[in-house]
């Protein structure tokens, strides 16, 4: 009796939380950078710097922790702390993983949505040979977490690899402070690769909500006196009908990505080309149209890259379809002051240097051209990834 | 004289080889799977995760700062130690597998494949014993 007793304790001290707490593996990575503009005629979107060093932009911290529950189950947490948001600690990704087969894994949580190639591994910059991942496709918005199911399936084409993912969710947030949604996020992407060669193609579907209407309106109503707006519905001095506000408000509209790209690495050299475009269809929004490549050639220990990117709208105005040509005049004026200042290109030269197991130092010189202004700015970044 | 240019050749030839050493890969003596070079290096990139009869895979790896190691991931992997961890990173931070476990030595490593019907790893090959079975030298 009581060796069985003894028996049903260990059983259950084994089986215990405590116990299997000694199973969790712990990983991790990070970066500190640091950064100016060292030629600055105009002070760059997105990039975060400005003519005052600063090392807390782009440094950030994270710590995995991953707990196998049985064979087919395992529980990952990705805890993030990032200067940016003043190093408050967020659970990055927080999922629970469930292999289906060997080749085929559902993640259920919270994870990073690939909506581009990188997208989910854009935080660690120990991954990749850049400072950044280009800035004109990854922009590392608040967005891209979410809050769903994530689908992986790895197979064999020939003797390459084929990967499929697929996720479906949404994200809740603000962009720019301003109060943003995503419902019924499909996303669908996939990459072959054989030895030196990778292709990738990928596509994403989602109801967009930006939470602009009453600032659309009160604009509207400055610009165009005599004009009023009733059940979104707008109406010149003379009460005629004359636009949809619908067409105007990102409510619940399609959006839609779509991606391709690219890489070569063949005896030292490599070369990435990846493009993107994307749109919230019957709204504010223009199409953006994003890519980069770069040139990079790999010494011992160290790889430098030549990089060119470009980010820029296509402007087709398809919102500005009223009668009335002064509203077609406040439309195209809206719509290109949301965009026209963001267009840029750059060019730059990325260093990675090997230094140690697990740590490699970044240095980069990007020139960064804003078309609208027709001004540059030089910015000087250097610092240390790491992963653990 | 001749014997002065022999001892010297014989150095020379000693110096190559030992800075050439070569590797072997094993498994446990029980597996019976067919490994080739192409598996080898999809087992080591977490593309393949189980044997042919569906048993799990337990892949072990020297560690980094073994001399072993980085030459294993040069021929066997066509990755430096740091692409090899750059390429793992990958897939840790985003669910896709957790890298090699890493052991110390050779001698833990033998003891390690003996004992685990599911483990591959490789080994200087002057370590070898009979406790365990290459499939692969590199």
């Amino acid at each position: 009796m009581k060796k069985s007793l003894l028996a049903t304790l260990v059983a259950s001290i084994a089986l215990s939380p405590i116990a299997s707490a000694a199973d969790i593996n712990f990983s991790g990575y990070g970066s500190i950078r640091g950064g100016l503009l060292v030629d600055d005629d105009i002070v760059p979107q997105f990039f975060g710097y400005d003519d005052q060093i600063d090392f807390k932009n782009e440094s950030l911290f994270a710590l995995q922790a991953k707990a196998n529950l049985n064979e087919a189950w395992s529980a990952t947490i990705v805890l993030q702390a990032q200067g940016e948001n003043d190093f408050d600690v967020e659970a990055r990704w927080a999922y629970l993983n469930y292999q289906l087969s060997p080749e085929t894994t559902i993640s259920f949580g919270r994870f990073a949505l690939p909506y581009f190639r990188n997208s989910d591994t854009q935080d660690i910059g120990y991954s990749h040979n850049y400072s950044r991942l280009p800035k004109s496709i990854y922009l590392g918005e608040e967005y891209d977490i979410i809050e769903g199911v994530r689908f992986v399936h790895d197979t064999f084409l020939g003797d390459g690899d084929l990967s499929f993912k697929g996720s479906y969710g949404s994200f809740s947030g603000q962009v720019s402070g301003v109060g943003f949604e995503l419902d019924s996020i499909l996303q669908a992407s996939v990459e072959y690769s054989y030895e030196w060669f990778s292709a990738f193609a990928g596509i994403l579907l989602a109801d967009a909500t930006f939470d602009t209407k009453d600032s659309l309106d009160a604009a509207l109503l400055a610009t165009l006196p005599g004009y009023t707006i009733e059940n979104n519905t707008v109406l010149n001095p003379a009460s005629t009908t004359v636009y949809n506000m619908e067409d105007l408000y990102a409510d619940d509209d399609e959006g839609l990505y779509w991606s391709t790209g690219f890489t070569i690495d063949y005896e030292n050299w490599l070369f990435n080309a990846e493009y993107a475009a994307y749109e919230i269809e019957d709204s504010f929004s223009e199409e953006t149209q994003a890519m980069y490549f770069s040139l990079g050639y790999r010494f011992e220990r160290m790889v430098i890259s030549l990089v060119h990117q470009d980010f820029d709208f296509d402007y087709e105005y398809e919102q500005a379809n009223s009668a009335d040509p002064f509203i077609n005049a406040f439309v195209i004026g809206v719509t290109d002051s949301f965009f026209k200042p963001d267009a840029y290109d750059a060019q730059g030269i990325h260093i990675r240097y090997d230094a140690d197991q697990g740590v490699a130092y970044k240095f980069e010189l990007t020139q960064i051209n804003n078309e609208l202004a027709d001004k540059s700015a030089t910015l000087l970044t250097f610092g240390v990834d790491f992963v653990y | 004289m001749n014997l002065t240019k022999s001892l010297l050749t014989l150095a020379i030839c000693l110096a190559s080889f030992l800075s050439h050493a070569e590797v072997s890969v094993i498994v446990n003596n029980a597996n019976n799977d067919s490994l080739d070079a192409k598996k080898i290096k999809r087992i080591y990139l977490g593309k393949i995760k189980v044997f042919a009869d569906g048993s799990k895979i337990n892949v072990i790896s020297l560690s980094d700062d073994v001399p072993t190691t980085e030459q294993f991931r040069q021929t066997a992997l066509k990755k430096s130690n740091s692409q090899f961890k750059s390429y793992w990173s990958k897939l840790a931070f985003t669910g896709k597998g957790t890298p090699p476990k890493e052991i110390a030595n050779d001698a833990a490593m033998i003891e390690a494949v003996k004992s685990d019907p599911n483990a591959i790893g490789f080994v200087d090959s002057a370590s070898v014993t009979g406790d365990v079975k290459v499939i692969a030298t590199y």
